[in-house]
C-alpha cells in the first residue's frame, strides 16, 4: 500500500534527523590523569616530553663529571627544534630545570628574566623612590658555571597506511670556562601508527 | 492534512524539541564547580593551577626562611594556541598569597600611578603638608614571580586531547637565581 512506503520513509527521515541535532548538545569532556601515556596521535605529544625529561634530569644527577657537590650554576641556553612538526622546546626545558631546581642539586640562572631582573635593581637604586634599606645590590648576580644547550630532530618514515616516527633529543652541559662539554645524554622514541582501511 | 504532511510536522516539533535542550536559558552556577562544557582552557584550569602553586610556594624553604619576602609578579608567557589571561591567573595565586600573610607584594603594574601621585602631593601645593606621603619609601622587590604556559593540542576524528602545563619560578633579585620553581601539568579530552 502507497500509504505505507510513505509511512516508512517519513519515519526513517525522522530518525536521522534526530540523529542528526542530537550530538551538538552531547560533547563530553573529561579530565584526565597528565602523566598518563597519550598515543592519540603519532607527533609529539606530553608523554614524549614527560619520557625526555626524565631521563635528563636522572642522568644528569648521576654524572660524576658535573660536580655536583659545590650546586652547580646552569643557564638554559635554549634547545634547537630541527623535527618537522612545532615541539616547544622550552616546554622541555623548563620540566627539566623545575625538576633540578626541586631537586636542590642544581641551581639555575633566571636568564629570560635577566632584563626585567637589571630593570627592576636600577629602579630600586636610582629611582630615588625606594627605601635605601630595602635596595638590593648591584653587582651580587650569581654567574652562570654551565650552558645547557641541546636539539631535537626526528626521522618520520611512511609505507602505505603505515608511518614510523623516530624522535632523537640531545642535550650538553657545557663548561663556560674551558667550553668543553661536560655531559651530554640522549633519548631515543620510536612511535608507530597504522591506518585502519576504513575512518581514522 | 495528508499522512505524510502529519509526519513532517511531528519531525520538526521532535527537532524543535531536542534542540531546545540547547536554548538559552540563565542561571547562576557555584563558581568554583567543575566546568568541563568544552575542551579550551577554563575557570576549573585556572582555579586548580593557582591552587597548586599556592600549596607549593607556602612550603618552600625561601619563603618559610624569610620574614614575610616582599614579590612582585612578573610576566608569565602564554605560549598556547588560545587566549588565555594568565594575569588572571597570577592574580588569584598574588591574593591568595596576600590572604596568608606569609608574603607581600609590590603592585607593580600601578608603579607610575604611584610614583605620580607622590609626585602630585609633593609638588601641587594643593595637598596639605600633614597628609602628604613622604618620598623615597617604597619597599624593594626580594623576588620576581614569572613563567609560561604552553600546551599541546591533538586530534584524531572527533577526539581532542589537551595537554596544559605551566611553569614558575621565583627568582631572587640579587642574585638572579631561581629560588623556587614548579609546575603544573593538566590533561582534558574531549569525544
Amino acid at each position: 500500500m502507497a500509504f505505507h512506503k510513505k509511512h516508512a520513509g517519513c519515519c526513517l527521515f525522522f530518525l536521522v534527523a534526530v540523529t542528526l541535532a542530537w550530538p551538538a548538545c552531547s560533547k563530553r569532556v573529561e579530565y584526565g590523569d597528565p602523566t598518563a601515556t597519550e598515543t592519540l596521535t603519532i607527533d609529539f605529544g606530553s608523554t614524549d616530553l614527560q619520557l625526555v625529561a626524565e631521563k635528563m634530569v636522572q642522568s644528569l644527577l648521576a654524572s660524576p663529571a658535573v660536580h655536583l657537590g659545590n650546586r652547580p650554576v646552569v643557564l638554559v641556553s635554549g634547545v634547537g627544534n630541527k623535527t618537522d612538526e612545532h615541539i616547544d622546546t622550552k616546554a622541555i626545558t623548563d620540566k627539566i630545570r623545575t625538576t633540578l631546581v626541586q631537586s636542590g642539586a642544581v641551581r639555575f640562572v633566571a636568564d629570560e628574566v635577566r632584563d626585567e631582573v637589571m630593570r627592576e635593581l636600577r629602579y630600586q637604586t636610582d629611582s630615588g623612590f625606594v627605601d635605601p634599606e630595602t635596595r638590593k645590590r648591584i653587582g651580587r648576580l650569581v654567574g652562570a658555571g654551565y650552558l645547557l644547550t641541546g636539539e631535537i630532530t626526528s626521522i618520520r618514515k611512511k609505507a602505505g597506511r603505515e608511518t614510523d616516527l623516530y624522535f632523537k633529543i640531545t642535550l650538553n652541559l657545557v663548561e663556560l670556562e674551558t667550553g668543553l662539554i661536560r655531559w651530554a645524554e640522549e633519548k631515543e622514541i620510536r612511535k608507530g601508527q597504522k591506518r585502519p582501511v576504513i575512518g581514522w | 492534512m495528508r499522512p505524510g504532511t502529519k509526519w513532517f510536522l511531528l519531525t520538526i516539533v521532535v527537532l524543535a524539541v531536542s534542540l531546545g535542550a540547547c536554548g538559552t536559558k540563565v542561571q547562576y552556577g557555584d563558581p568554583t564547580a567543575v566546568e568541563t562544557l568544552t575542551v579550551d582552557f577554563g575557570s576549573t584550569d585556572l582555579q586548580s593551577i593557582a591552587e597548586k602553586m599556592v600549596r607549593s610556594l607556602l612550603s618552600a624553604p625561601v619563603i618559610q626562611e624569610r620574614n614575610r619576602p616582599v614579590l612582585q609578579v612578573a610576566t608569565v608567557k602564554n605560549k598556547t594556541n588560545e587566549h588565555i589571561d594568565t594575569k588572571a591567573i597570577t592574580d588569584k595565586i598574588r591574593t591568595t598569597l596576600l590572604n596568608s600573610g606569609k608574603v607581600q607584594f609590590t603592585a607593580a603594574e600601578v608603579r607610575q600611578e604611584v610614583l605620580d601621585e607622590l609626585d602630585y602631593q609633593r609638588g601641587s601645593g594643593y595637598v596639605d603638608p600633614e597628609t602628604r606621603k613622604p618620598v623615597g619609601k617604597l619597599v624593594g622587590t626580594d623576588f620576581l614571580l614569572t613563567g609560561e604556559i604552553s600546551s599541546i593540542n591533538k586530534q584524531k576524528g572527533d577526539t581532542k586531547d589537551v595537554y596544559y602545563k605551566i611553569t614558575l619560578n621565583l627568582v631572587d633579585l640579587e642574585t638572579g637565581l631561581i629560588s623556587w620553581a614548579d609546575e603544573k601539568e593538566i590533561r582534558k579530552r574531549e569525544d
